[in-house]
């Protein structure tokens, strides 16, 4: 997950070279004699670090330096999975709390994932920040599995992409630009509660017309493991053609002057935003494990590196001492004899 | 068919039960009016898409005031 996240960083490097060594061929004025200060330049090392041809420590300074570095990533990495650690707990209870709203729907309503409509909203939820291993690409895949499925129904079908996150939109853009509708950011600012996620529902409903919601979240399930999972709502009118919904609805008695019509409009509405708020918290809890232990591989990484540098410095530096000594002594023995 | 007036207003269900939920939490008494105050708070930003192009975002944020988490409901 460590080296997921550190290719694109080593890839600007390795660009940043190129472009430097391309241009060093391109002025060609420096020659063989300027070598030093343009090697400098191209190892993205500044020429006072690389000491004069032939001076013993010049490499034992890098390595150093190079040492100080990695040991300060260690250090962040470590805080950073300390904060996940700390965040994930809060947000572990509340999530748990919270699988009580969405039950009770799938046992009256029923999760219909392989309906079929015409209009449908497939609702992605992702993080805001990255450095939480695969889990925005997952639901990304899952969303993009979903709407190609719809595809092979029929060409005339209406799907529309609803992001919620920074991450899953950045991933999306890049081929489905068009089809996205909407998109929804900074949603962790303040900590989730049911008032954001039932607002956030509000606006869904309002600005698209749907006759199917397919949400797609990381179903919390340990710290080491996420289920992508998708969660299908229906539409009113489609839950007043089901027989087994209006018939299970047929055993109540219904206050006032509401129809059933608008009991299941309700219902559904509510639901949405109920499915929402148990989403949200699923995934910003996936986010906070994944973190985790991306951030704990990262500081292993880190200090099996540094023990790898720490090995090749003290090997280099008792080399050069002990070839010092052997020129000192076999100097004086020459002196003398 | 007979609405509600709510519905009737362009309200969805969630907005109304949200209002709601603002005016009971304004109606509890001090320790637990301070403990509930943190559900109303809300931070998001949303903005449409159209045709691959994202419109003017929106803001909708209880910390300017506004009234609480309901307050931003109705509005647009």
């Amino acid at each position: 997950m460590a080296s997921g996240s550190a290719r694109p960083g080593s890839m600007r490097l390795a660009k940043l070279l190129y472009g430097n060594v391309n241009s060093y061929l391109s002025s060609g004025a420096a020659g063989i004699n300027g070598g030093g200060a343009v090697w400098g330049s191209t190892t993205g090392l500044s020429s006072a670090e690389l000491a004069p041809f032939g001076a013993r420590s010049a490499s034992g300074q890098i390595v150093r330096n190079r040492m100080k570095s990695v040991k300060s990533i260690q250090k962040i990495t470590k805080a950073m999975k300390m904060v996940a650690a700390s965040k994930l707990r809060n947000i572990q209870v509340k999530a748990e709390n919270s699988r009580g709203l969405w039950q009770p729907f799938t046992a009256l309503l029923g999760d219909a994932p392989a309906t079929k409509v015409d209009k449908k909203l497939i609702v992605t939820i992702s993080s805001d920040k990255g450095l939480c291993g695969g889990i925005n690409s997952s639901v990304v895949k899952y969303s993009r599995a979903l709407f190609r499925l719809n595809g092979l129904d029929g060409p005339d079908k209406d799907v529309k992409y609803v992001i919620v996150g920074e991450k899953g939109k950045a991933q999306l853009q890049r081929d489905s630009k068009k089809l996205i509708g909407m998109y929804f950011g900074e949603t962790q600012k303040s900590s989730i509660c049911f008032t954001q996620c039932s607002m956030m529902a509000d606006e869904i409903i309002k600005s698209n017309e749907y006759d199917a919601i397919q949400m797609v979240y990381n179903k919390f399930n340990s710290v080491v493991s996420f289920q992508p999972t998708v969660a299908t709502m229906l539409s009113p009118q489609l839950l007043l053609g089901d027989q087994e919904v209006t018939g299970d609805l047929d055993a109540y008695e219904i206050e006032g002057s509401d129809t059933k019509e608008e009991v299941l409009q309700n219902l559904s509405e509510f639901q949405f935003a109920c499915t929402m708020y148990n989403a949200m918290l699923e995934n910003a809890t996936s986010e906070m494990g994944a973190r985790m232990s991306a951030m704990e591989n990262s500081t292993r990484n880190a200090s099996d590196m540094l023990d790898r540098l720490t090995l090749t410095y003290n090997r280099s530096r008792q080399a050069s001492i002990t070839t010092e000594l052997i020129e000192i002594i076999s100097g004086a023995a020459a002196l003398e004899g | 068919m007979s609405m509600p007036y709510w519905r009737a207003a362009g309200m969805t269900y969630v907005g109304y039960a949200n209002a709601c939920a603002v005016l009971v939490r304004k109606c509890m008494k001090e320790p637990f009016k301070s403990q509930t105050a943190t559900r109303e708070r809300v931070h998001f930003k949303l903005s449409q898409w159209l045709d691959g192009v994202p419109q003017q975002p929106i803001v909708r944020t209880s910390d300017d005031g506004g009234g609480g988490g309901g307050g931003g409901v109705g509005k647009k």
